[in-house]
């Protein structure tokens, strides 16, 4: 990336509030129609293939007490995801969730089921995303944001603890959720690549800190209150053994 | 359901309503990361091709209790059909007609 592009963003950025064309507090934070022209439908390609992985992972290890788990997840990541959080630069950004629910299942596979019904909700009811523009961002905030969070917390957790690698798991699922999101942007000629990488990345960078705070406070409550159902708390093992040994721990 | 997992739906369902209640004056009115970058690349604003019923998490005509009741409601929907969802693919209870 060149240094003067991201001179070039940092001086565009305005020193009073932007001009405010939306009503006060209503938003929009996805990707909306339009922005990935013809693009679109890879995405749901993608999304699909995502989809049958949850599905099958479902299957196997979504056990009847993970289901109100799985519903309040998905509430709560509806609610969270319309904080908007003011951060430096006259912009604001919002969370995703997605980073909590691979971390709490263990699994990339139910953060693309739980951000794939938000979004899904956010998108038909309140006009919230593209329709057109699901796929992409259920793909985004669900696979990349659960696979890149999944994956550095398991990468991470043997050398630094549970909590801090969950920390840089969100900041960084978060971080790559919104880079993605400028390659899109670049791909669909919406943004040029390098102006797309550098404000995406400086706003989320940001936001990232937050999701990171709000992901391990989560993750803590959890861990007091229902040990039982944190799947790091759960054996690794088959399916059958793991459901005798969270009764056990649900039984206490 | 046990009660366990009662108190667990109802535990979260009011953290999410506090957040709706609180989210109309608190959440920054600013764009957000994306569009903010859109806005510093000059990509202009599309039209939506698809009416919702509560654009922008908004109810027509109510200010700032039609945003609370938007999310309200958004809360609500999403709580039940992740919990219809969840049922449809949990374990060992392959769904026939699933999605």
């Amino acid at each position: 990336m060149k240094l003067r592009k991201v001179i070039l963003v940092l001086n565009n950025i305005p020193l009073t509030p932007l001009r405010k064309k939306q009503k006060r507090g209503g938003e929009k934070l996805h990707i909306p129609d339009g922005f990935l022209s013809w693009t679109w439908p890879i995405y749901y390609v993608i999304m699909f293939v995502a989809l049958y992985f949850s599905l099958k992972w479902a299957r196997k290890n979504l056990d009847e007490k993970l289901i109100p788990l799985i519903a309040v997840l998905s509430a709560g990541i509806f609610a969270i995801m319309s904080m908007n959080m003011p951060i430096p630069f006259g912009t604001s950004g919002h969370m995703l969730g997605g980073a909590l629910v691979a971390i709490v299942f263990l699994a990339p596979e139910a953060a693309v089921l739980v951000l794939f019904i938000v979004l899904l909700v956010q998108a038909l009811f309140f006009g919230d995303g593209g329709i057109t523009a699901l796929g992409a961002n259920v793909v985004n905030m669900g696979l990349i944001g659960g696979a890149v969070a999944y994956f550095s917390f398991r990468g991470l957790e043997k050398f630094t603890g549970k909590y801090p690698a969950a920390a840089i798991a969100a900041w960084l699922s978060l971080f790559i959720a919104a880079e993605v999101v400028a390659v899109e942007m670049w791909l669909a000629g919406t943004f040029p690549l390098d102006i797309g990488l550098a404000s995406m990345g400086i706003y989320h960078a940001f936001i990232g800190v937050i999701e990171a705070i709000l992901t391990v406070v989560v993750l803590i409550a959890l861990d007091k209150l229902r040990p039982d159902l944190l799947a790091w708390n759960r054996g690794k093992t088959s399916g059958g053994q793991k459901l005798e040994e969270s009764e056990e721990v649900a039984a206490k | 359901m046990s009660t366990n997992d009662k108190y667990i739906v109802i535990a979260g369902v009011i953290i999410c309503l506090v957040i709706a209640v609180m989210s109309p004056f608190i959440a920054s009115p600013d764009p957000d990361g994306l569009e903010k970058s859109a806005e510093d690349a000059g990509v202009p604003e599309v039209e939506a091709s698809y009416e919702s019923p509560f654009p922008d998490y908004t109810i027509e005509g109510l200010d700032k209790i039609g945003e609370i009741a938007a999310l309200v409601i958004g809360i609500i929907i999403t709580l039940i059909i992740a919990y219809i969802v969840a049922e449809l693919l949990k374990r060992r209870n392959p769904p026939e007609a699933s999605k």
